[in-house]
């Protein structure tokens, strides 16, 4: 199986695209909510992910819809990407839970190290 | 004023490779056109930006089988212009020391052009001005030998 590679973008338009196929700007969306507007995606960085995962055949073009004029391309996550996106969440969740093992040890006694830590609570 | 915002998203959209833009403009400007803020009427310095990179990154990616020839141009092309890029960056640092007199922006001007041509697709305009801008090396380098002669020979020119 091939490697996701470790970009952030990548792996957001990926888990966006989960639950449902979605279009370029609803991909903007999905990823701003996921992040809590954290990661704005810019249109150089959506689609050269979306060519490079068309590419490697982890999305595909679902349909295209034509709504006032303007075109809307839907893209899908097709199985193979699901495989690649999971091995990649396994991955990292691993990674953050030998992080934050190691944290409990180096902080003083008292302060929370809480699994949240895009918050800032480390 | 939304006419004015997509013929300035569309203008934009042309830097991207002609077979890309064939298939992708459309959506990408749907993509531009959803993101705009309300009145506004000139793409974003920073959407410029990402889709100059993208276009260049298009460009420059060897991605594919294609005919030996065709990816041997490809190279070439890629080649003279990372190397003018990287010249360009070097020449706007020169100058900006401004250790450079007369006419010292005819070489940025034409790297500009060349690099321009290059983005917005290799045309003849594109060869033309890599012509000219030989020609122009050739004629600055003649002129640096024939200075570095004068001084170098006893008795001639600013040497005295």
């Amino acid at each position: 199986m091939k490697a996701l590679g470790r970009t952030e973008p990548v792996f957001l338009i990926l888990t966006a695209l989960i639950d449902e196929p979605r279009h370029g700007y609803g991909i903007v969306q999905e990823v701003r909510r996921i992040t809590d507007g954290r990661v704005d995606l810019r249109i150089g960085t959506l689609y050269g992910a979306l060519e490079r995962l068309t590419g490697d055949g982890l999305i595909a073009k679902h349909r295209d819809e034509v709504e006032a004029g303007r075109l809307r391309r839907y893209y899908r996550l097709t199985d193979a990407g699901a495989a690649v996106l999971a091995a990649e969440a396994n991955r990292m969740a691993a990674d953050a839970a030998v992080a934050l093992a190691r944290l409990k040890k180096f902080m003083p006694p008292g302060r929370d190290v809480g699994p949240d830590t895009m918050g800032g609570t480390v | 004023m939304t006419d004015t915002l997509e013929s300035g998203y569309r203008s934009i959209l042309r830097m991207l490779p002609r077979g890309y833009r064939a298939e992708h403009a459309e959506e990408m400007l749907t993509v531009l056109m959803d993101g705009a803020r309300a009145g506004q009427q000139r793409p974003k310095p920073r959407e410029v930006l990402s889709l100059a990179t993208f276009a260049l990154r298009l460009r420059l990616a060897v991605d594919g089988p294609r005919e030996s020839g065709r990816l041997a141009g490809d190279i070439a092309r890629r080649a003279i212009l990372a190397y003018l890029i990287a010249d360009f960056g070097l020449l706007m640092q020169y100058d900006a020391y401004g250790a450079r007199i007369g006419f010292w922006f005819i070489p940025g001007l034409l790297q500009l052009a060349v690099i321009i041509a290059f983005l917005r697709g290799w045309s003849w305009s594109g060869r033309a001005l890599c012509i000219t801008y030989a020609g122009y090396i050739i004629h600055n380098t003649t002129w640096h030998w024939f200075f570095q002669w004068r001084r170098t020979v006893p008795g001639r020119g600013t040497a005295a």
